[in-house]
């Protein structure tokens, strides 16, 4: 009957060739004595890298740098009493950006009521913007429809797109898409628009206001996202 | 009483300019309905392409001409467009 001893109790006197292939389970290593050293890996660690499986490299790993990404929440600007608009920085170091309005709700409503959009408060004619069949150029980005009938309840939800507002080198772009409820809570009227400014311009904000139907927003919620570059 | 504005997530008054701004921006919008609202109405008002063109299957491209001329005299041209 063999009994199992200490390592310190062997001293030198046990050598590789007395032990069999693949008899070292994992309850004979002690916890936390497996560190990057004893991986084999196909090349040397550098410091933020993540540990990555490759199968045609030696060892199967590699260590490898990983791709920036992921989406920051900017900020939050709740709306609870009329504004007549909502302006948000649009800060360095994004790719992207995304503005998500929740429940925003303009004073009053008529069947041409809009949200429009503006960037680096510039009320210019450079500008331009498309719904599909209609396009046209004028002095804001984009003119979101937020009323689909006389029966809306005031009640709209739009997801903004912003692309190109802290390149130098090529125009800001907005992409929309909205959906509209109505006073018996169903949804109704989505719908993608696009537009932008006709400039290389980099952009400092985002300025959202209304047009037509009431002057001011009277609620909602207003989430800016950034995308890393 | 003044009217106000949120930037940066901070409510203040908005300034005379701003008001100015938005009073411009609505008449010029105002305008543009005038003069091409009823283009979004009558984009509105139509059928899908597919209901249209079940339409003209099911009931020939007569029928089809009288549905659509009656959403075009629901969302008249202004006046001298």
């Amino acid at each position: 009957m063999t009994r199992a001893r200490d390592l310190a109790d062997l001293g030198s006197g046990i050598t590789s060739g007395d032990l069999a292939d693949d008899s070292i389970t994992t309850a004979k290593i002690a916890d936390a004595n497996v560190n990057e050293s004893k991986l084999q890996v196909s090349n040397a660690p550098v410091n933020g890298y993540a540990l990555t499986a490759q199968s045609g490299n030696t060892g199967g790993m590699t260590w490898a740098e990983m791709a920036a990404g992921g989406t920051t929440l900017i900020s939050t600007t709740t709306v609870t009493s009329n504004v007549g608009s909502v302006a948000i920085a649009l800060p360095t170091g994004y790719g992207a950006f995304e503005l998500f309005l929740e429940g925003v709700a303009p004073s009053s409503t008529g069947v041409s009521s809009t949200l429009s959009v503006r960037f680096s408060s510039d009320n210019g004619s450079s500008y331009y913007q498309s719904s599909g069949s209609y396009n046209s150029s004028g002095s804001n980005a984009a003119q979101i429809p937020i009323t689909a009938a006389n029966d809306f309840n005031n009640e709209v939800y739009i997801a903004l797109t912003i692309q190109g507002a802290k390149n130098s080198g090529v125009r800001t772009t907005v992409f929309s898409e909205q959906l509209l409820m109505t006073t018996t809570g169903e949804f109704r009227s989505a719908a993608v628009i696009g537009g932008g400014y006709n400039g290389d311009t980099v952009m400092t904000n985002i300025l959202i206001f209304p047009l037509g139907g009431g002057l001011d927003i009277s609620g909602g919620t207003f989430r800016l996202y950034g995308r890393a570059v | 009483m003044m009217s106000k504005k949120y930037v940066d997530g901070v409510l203040t008054y908005m300034t005379e300019e701003d008001i100015a701004q938005r009073d411009a921006d609505n008449a010029a919008y105002a305008a543009e309905i005038a003069a091409n609202g009823y283009k979004f109405e009558r984009a509105a008002a139509y059928p899908s392409i597919e209901d249209q063109l079940d339409d003209i299957f099911h009931n020939g491209i007569d029928a089809w001409k009288a549905n659509i001329l009656a959403v075009k005299k629901a969302h008249p041209k202004p006046e001298g467009n």
